[in-house]
């Protein structure tokens, strides 16, 4: 009796525990949504969560007055050129290094593992002025071309999954009278499906998120992606370019929550296995 | 002969991508971004090669080594904060309650938010007017509480901090420690439980032991992420200018000032070098680790 008492204690104490934990882990969120529909004067003067003067004015900012859509086409365009661009070309190379031999394979291997640990920020002032020498600045070209030619990560986990493959099914194809491109195109990239999903789930999230990239290579309002609009376009009130405007900021960061939030709720398995997988390396 | 002649050439078919990006994206930035740091480069007109110039510029300037300071501190605050509030968020998922689902929901889904949005999020919740925690603050003590949370410098590096814990990063490495944690036989625990072990002896003794290596290398790559992540936090945070007084001005940071705000691309580049040198001296430390306590398969 005494013991299950102090079992129901723990219990009541471990999810207070959870839920304070939980409320602090929410907290941007809920602010953000809640600074969406509050006016400027009551968002820099007022903490409360629920708004007392409830307005629409941000939303309807977003929709009518700026450039929503363009930036939610550029956005796409990053995110579905780098997803393309990667599967087509890291699997090519996977597929060599799970299947093929060939002389310098493992020095291939280890230069792709090297590369792994580069971080984008240290090699960007170089590319940027790479870039720059055949026309590539303020495009989106400096962040999609690159994908396709293989990105050392996707390279790493597409290879991990093809080696995992029975090769029973290459050596039959090939009885068969494959050669090793169709036994690539009919074999191993309809089994590896998942992986291509998870591939695209990770890219995808990547992309929505990214701000570095678009902050260097991006000037014109006519490329700017959501991330760098919430710096620039949803910065400042119309009518005085030193106030900034919060609200307008909370309403779009808003929308840019939700569809990371729908694919948490539709494919959060995969999401997060995808997530997990890429974080190991192996 | 013949037949494996032309299967060799197959494959490097296969492999040309990669190749082709790797020199393109990869070597010759890296060869080009020595001999820019050699340079007086511009953000537009002509150049010179000036030497070591910048370097020597670079070593007399306090801005570098503070900023230096700022990424070493930074970077490895940030990875023992984030490990051990992840270690702690797995911990607390791995109890099998009701509800365990929603909590993980609510504990991960600040992980794939666009940090910029983050970032302004907690702009404004540690504002001076209208910031929510010295609204919580000031509800508790009952007097009007208008610290800049972010702007103070003896609250800056605790504001910051706090905001890692949202990051990416730290949401990775809880669901990697929570598998870690799934995974440890149940065996082990029942063996001490019949000693009369507590949760903290079996944590202490058993979890921690077993996940490890995990914990290693999730601190090692935390390592780089940091390194690469500062700039997309700490940008909208804190600015170019590492407010206050430099104190958040990452090499990231000072990078990007340096090519943009001041132009001196040449300069800039010197210090993506010292960046470079920092990750690579990193990223040893993460392969030789590795190499001890996660199995590649080679």
């Amino acid at each position: 009796m005494k013991a299950s008492h102090k079992k129901t204690g723990r219990g009541i104490a471990l999810y207070a525990v959870m839920i304070l934990v939980a409320v602090i882990m929410f907290a941007p969120i809920v602010w953000i949504f809640s600074g969406g529909f509050k006016t400027l004067t009551e968002f820099t003067t007022s903490a409360k969560i629920i708004p007392e003067k409830m307005t629409l004015e941000n939303y309807i900012y977003i929709f009518t007055q700026s450039k929503i859509g363009l930036y939610v086409r550029n956005t796409l365009l990053l995110i579905v050129g780098n997803t393309v661009g990667t599967l087509l070309s890291s699997s090519l190379v996977a597929y060599a290094l799970a299947r093929l031999e060939f002389r310098g394979k493992n020095v291939i291997f280890s230069i792709i593992v090297a590369t792994m640990m580069i971080p984008n920020i240290a090699l960007i002032i170089p590319q940027y002025i790479m870039f720059g020498k055949i026309g590539w600045l303020d495009s989106l070209l400096p962040m999609i071309v690159p994908s396709f030619f293989a990105y050392p990560y996707n390279v790493f986990l597409l290879r991990q999954y093809f080696r995992s493959i029975p090769k029973e099914l290459d050596e039959a194809a090939i009885m068969d009278g494959c050669s090793k491109f169709q036994v690539f195109s009919r074999i191993i990239v309809p089994i590896s499906k998942p992986t291509f999903v998870t591939i695209g789930i990770l890219s995808s999230v990547f992309w929505w998120n990214e701000l570095t990239q678009p902050v260097f290579y991006i000037n014109s309002d006519k490329w700017r992606t959501l991330t760098i609009a919430l710096m620039t376009s949803y910065m400042y009130t119309s009518g005085n370019a030193f106030v900034i405007n919060w609200p307008s900021i909370m309403a779009a960061s808003s929308l840019m929550i939700i569809p990371p939030m729908i694919l948490y709720l539709t494919a959060g398995k995969h999401l997060e296995g995808g997530i997990k997988t890429s974080g190991l390396k192996g | 002969m013949k037949g494996t002649k032309k299967k060799f050439q197959i494959a490097y078919v296969f492999c040309l991508p990669w190749l082709i990006g790797f020199v393109c994206f990869t070597l010759f930035p890296i060869g080009f971004m020595i001999y820019n740091s050699l340079t007086n480069r511009k953000l537009t007109g002509t150049s010179s090669f000036v030497g070591l110039a910048n370097y020597r510029n670079m070593f007399r300037s306090k801005v570098f080594w503070n900023s230096l300071r700022v990424t070493l501190f930074y970077t490895i605050v940030m990875l023992v904060i984030t490990t051990v509030w992840a270690l702690v968020l797995a911990i607390l998922l791995n109890n099998k309650i009701k509800l365990n689902g929603l909590f993980q929901f609510f504990y991960f889904l600040p992980s794939v938010v666009p940090t910029v949005a983050l970032a302004y999020a907690f702009r404004t919740m540690f504002g001076k007017d209208g910031g929510l925690l010295n609204g919580i603050l000031g509800n508790l003590s009952g007097k009007n509480v208008t610290i800049n949370w972010l702007m103070d410098p003896k609250t800056v590096y605790l504001a910051v901090f706090f905001v890692t814990l949202f990051t990416y990063n730290t949401g990775q490495m809880m669901l990697i420690f929570r598998s870690g944690i799934a995974d440890v036989p149940k065996d082990l625990y029942e063996a001490v439980e019949l000693d009369g072990a507590g949760s903290w002896t079996k944590f202490w003794h058993i979890t921690l032991p077993m996940i490890s290596p995990l914990v290693l290398f999730n601190a090692v790559n935390g390592a780089i992420s940091a390194l690469n992540g500062s700039f997309a936090l700490l940008y909208p945070l804190s600015g170019e200018n590492g407010d206050p007084k430099g104190m958040t001005q990452v090499l990231s940071l000072l990078i990007y000032k340096e090519a943009f705000s001041n132009m001196k691309v040449g300069y800039a580049c010197a210090l993506s070098v010292v960046l470079f040198v920092i990750a690579a001296l990193f990223g040893i430390a993460i392969f030789a680790i590795s190499k001890k306590t996660v199995y590649y398969e080679t």
